[in-house]
């Protein structure tokens, strides 16, 4: 059983895995986040450039179509107020109050033409909203005339101008006027207000730094524009006009590098729309957004590395913990042994002195003896001579032959007793040398057989003798019987005259060992007492009963070889408690 | 009263001169008369058995020993083994007579071939007992012839 040194296996925590997993773990974590971003930043630009295409492409058809309307109604203008001209003559309608102040009714209505006017066929503007009478200028040299002269049907979009009355940038819708059998007959023409296209267009507010125009498709001239430019700028739209050439209704061109534009075209007017806005701003929105987006991902990274150095920290503080413990149970492992080393050798010590000692009770009680059985012989033969020594006859007193009589009578009483005291230090020096032979024992068995080998004597003392469940021992079962033969008898010896004895016996098992309970009911022992009972010829309370004072004696030295204990809790007049506690199997066995 | 076959001598080996005396004086009551030799030591006894200075009787004469264990100079217990291994004196009867009751030291006399295992009772009544229910046992032995 001191061979137990092995020192413990200890299985360690693989520290560098750990770190190797949590690395592993956290660069999942990171790529998740990296991937993630990207595929939200990626997407978000796809959606920005798509957002802006469909805003600009909407922009450029309903900005078309708002203007077709106000082209529509501008017509409908120059119908109604050439039908009110009708056949009029144009020096009686130019002179006309009435039919002048008609068209400036219809004028003021409308929000975004300016004024209506007619020519005559030579171009000299008869009739105008802006002033009654017409001021005298010629509109001969305009394109828009010159377009309505020479047989155009439709509405004519002149130039951009400069009012040659008002003075302010516009530029002439027109109509030719023709007379009954269809010669030309002048031109009414509506001025647009370019501003009212400026602050509609404004209105919306586009984004992406988007430009709007208004654009005659022939020859590319910009009517109108926002951001503002000086109207009738002769801008390049030959990306548009390309495009326009193939796709006349909507389409899409590249006005410049770095931006995309959308045109529509005006009803059927030889006009369209064009949207354009700059993949440099749909960037910088983007780039603006991503700014905002960005502190998430960043947050995320810097979670992941706190949580990997958090666990990193937790990874080394369990290893700190784990060295710790191996270090403390390396450190009890050596202690360990050498504490067995230790018990080993104070083992071999007291094995050792044990065997001195049973050597020396051996020899004193056999060197003791030897004079003994001659004391006693020779005084048995000096008894023997008794009766020649003090005849019948003789004249000694009466008082000597008692005095001898009682002297030899002292010699032979404590030459009993000496025997007695010699038997037991025998008696317990072979008890030291007795090998103990440990079998299986029913203690149940053990225990009722000695119950009823005192039964008689405890049923003539009026006590009874109480067997509870016992566990079944390996045990060397003469030493077992004769400590627990040596406690019943005891408990049974010393009753309480006149109070029924009582005496249980019980057991009960708990981490590997048994332990037994001889209780009784009988005198008690006398607290100063308790340690002396078990010792060799001393005896407590009253000296009533026979006995030398060697059975305790002997029971202790029986159970500390068994490997137990035994204790003893007493209170004189209430009666004793024996507590031996035994293994359940000898000590070696189990190891 | 029976006498032991009168050429048999009683060879006691004793140490203590109070157990011889108490011995002989019991043999004699009980009626045994032959002759004893006393030896107080188991040199003497050795030499007594085995001595070459030709002073040995036991060449002579058959005899039987009473044999006490605890001596001064030596056990009882090799002086047994010596003479039951001789191939003279190994069927002369021994008696061991001694203080020692210890099972082991029995069992080890029988078996070394001694012939009565007496412990020295401190009863002296018992003990007188024994000394003569020994020499009822010497007056019926039949000795074996002398080698």
């Amino acid at each position: 059983m001191l061979e137990r040194t092995a020192r413990p296996r200890l299985v360690r925590w693989p520290r560098s895995s750990v770190n190797r997993i949590t690395l592993a773990m956290g660069a999942c974590g990171f790529a998740l986040i990296v991937v993630t971003s990207g595929f939200i930043v990626h997407r978000e630009r796809d959606i920005a450039f798509r957002e802006a295409r469909t805003v600009a492409q909407g922009a450029a058809f309903s900005l078309a179509d708002h203007a077709s309307r106000l082209f529509e109604v501008a017509d409908l203008a120059l119908r109604t107020a050439s039908l009110s001209l009708g056949d009029l003559p144009w020096d009686e309608a130019a002179g006309s109050r009435a039919l002048w102040a008609e068209m400036r009714t219809t004028s003021e209505a409308l929000p975004y033409i300016r004024d209506l006017l007619f020519a005559d066929a030579a171009g000299r503007l008869r009739l105008a909203t802006m002033a009654f009478p017409a001021p005298g200028v010629d509109l001969g040299d305009r394109p828009a005339f010159a377009a309505a002269r020479d047989g155009a049907t439709g509405l004519v979009i002149g130039d951009p101008i400069v009012g040659r009355v008002t003075g302010k940038p516009s530029f002439l819708i027109a109509r030719r006027l023709g007379d009954a059998d269809g010669h030309f007959r002048g031109m009414a023409a509506a001025t647009a207000d370019l501003d009212y296209f400026g602050t509609y267009w404004r209105r919306l507010s586009l984004p992406n730094d988007a430009h709007v125009a208004l654009v005659r498709v022939d020859d590319g001239r910009i009517l109108v524009r926002l951001p503002e430019a000086p109207a009738g700028t002769p801008t390049s739209m030959s990306a548009m006009q390309a495009m326009a050439t193939a796709e006349p209704m909507a389409g899409r061109y590249e006005p410049t590098p770095g931006r995309v534009g959308f045109y529509q075209r005006v009803g059927d007017l030889p006009l369209v729309v064009t949207v354009s806005y700059s993949e440099a701003a749909v960037g910088t929105a983007w780039l603006s957004w991503l700014w905002l987006f960005l502190p998430f991902p960043v947050a995320a990274t810097a979670a992941l590395v706190g949580f990997m150095a958090l666990v990193r920290r937790q990874g080394r503080v369990e290893a700190q913990a784990n060295r710790e413990v191996y270090r403390a149970r390396a450190a009890l492992a050596a202690a360990n042994g050498r504490l067995e080393q230790r018990v080993a050798e104070r083992t071999a010590d007291l094995q050792d002195s044990n065997a001195e000692i049973q050597r020396f009770a051996y020899i004193v009680s056999h060197d003791l003896r030897a004079p003994l059985v001659n004391i006693m012989g020779f005084t048995s033969e000096l008894q023997r001579l008794r009766d020649t020594i003090f005849p019948d006859s003789s004249a000694l007193p009466e008082t000597v032959r008692e005095d001898f009589d009682e002297a030899i009578g002292f010699i032979k009483s404590s030459i009993d007793k000496m025997d007695r005291l010699i038997k037991a230090i025998l008696l317990l020096a072979r008890q030291g040398t007795r090998v103990f032979a440990p079998e299986s024992v029913d203690m149940e068995a053990m225990m009722r057989s000695i119950a009823d080998g005192v039964a008689h004597r405890a049923q003539s003392a009026g006590a009874t003798v109480a067997v509870g469940p016992m566990p079944r021992l390996a045990i060397d079962r003469i030493a077992a019987e004769q400590v627990f033969s040596n406690l019943v008898d005891n408990a049974v010896k010393y009753l309480r005259p006149g109070v029924p004895g009582t005496v249980a016996v019980t057991a009960e098992v708990a981490n590997g060992r048994a332990t037994f309970r001889v209780a009784d009911n009988g005198r008690g022992i006398d607290d100063r007492d308790h340690a002396r009972v078990f010792e060799l010829f001393r005896r407590s309370g009253p000296q009533d009963r026979p006995g030398d004072g060697i059975g305790l004696a002997h029971v202790k030295t029986l159970v500390r070889q068994l490997g137990g204990t035994i204790h003893l809790a007493s209170t004189p007049g209430q009666g004793s408690t024996f507590t031996v506690t035994l293994p359940l199997e000898p000590y070696g066995a189990a190891a | 009263m029976m006498a032991l076959t009168q050429a048999v001598s009683i060879l006691m080996i004793e140490d203590d001169d109070g157990h011889a005396r108490l011995i002989e004086k019991n043999i004699r009551r009980a009626g045994v008369t032959n002759e004893i030799l006393h030896l107080r030591d188991g040199t003497s006894a050795i030499d007594f058995l085995f001595g070459g200075d030709g002073v040995t009787r036991a060449d002579h004469q058959p005899f039987m020993i009473l044999l006490d264990l605890n001596l001064p100079d030596m056990s009882g217990v090799d002086i047994l083994r010596r003479v039951k291994a001789d191939e003279r004196f190994r069927r002369a009867p021994v008696i061991v007579l001694t203080t020692t009751d210890d099972k082991a030291e029995i069992e080890r006399c029988y078996d070394l071939g001694c012939n009565v295992y007496i412990t020295k009772p401190l009863i002296y009544h018992n003990f007188a007992e024994a000394i003569r229910q020994l020499g009822l046992f010497l007056s019926v032995i039949q000795m074996p012839e002398q080698v």
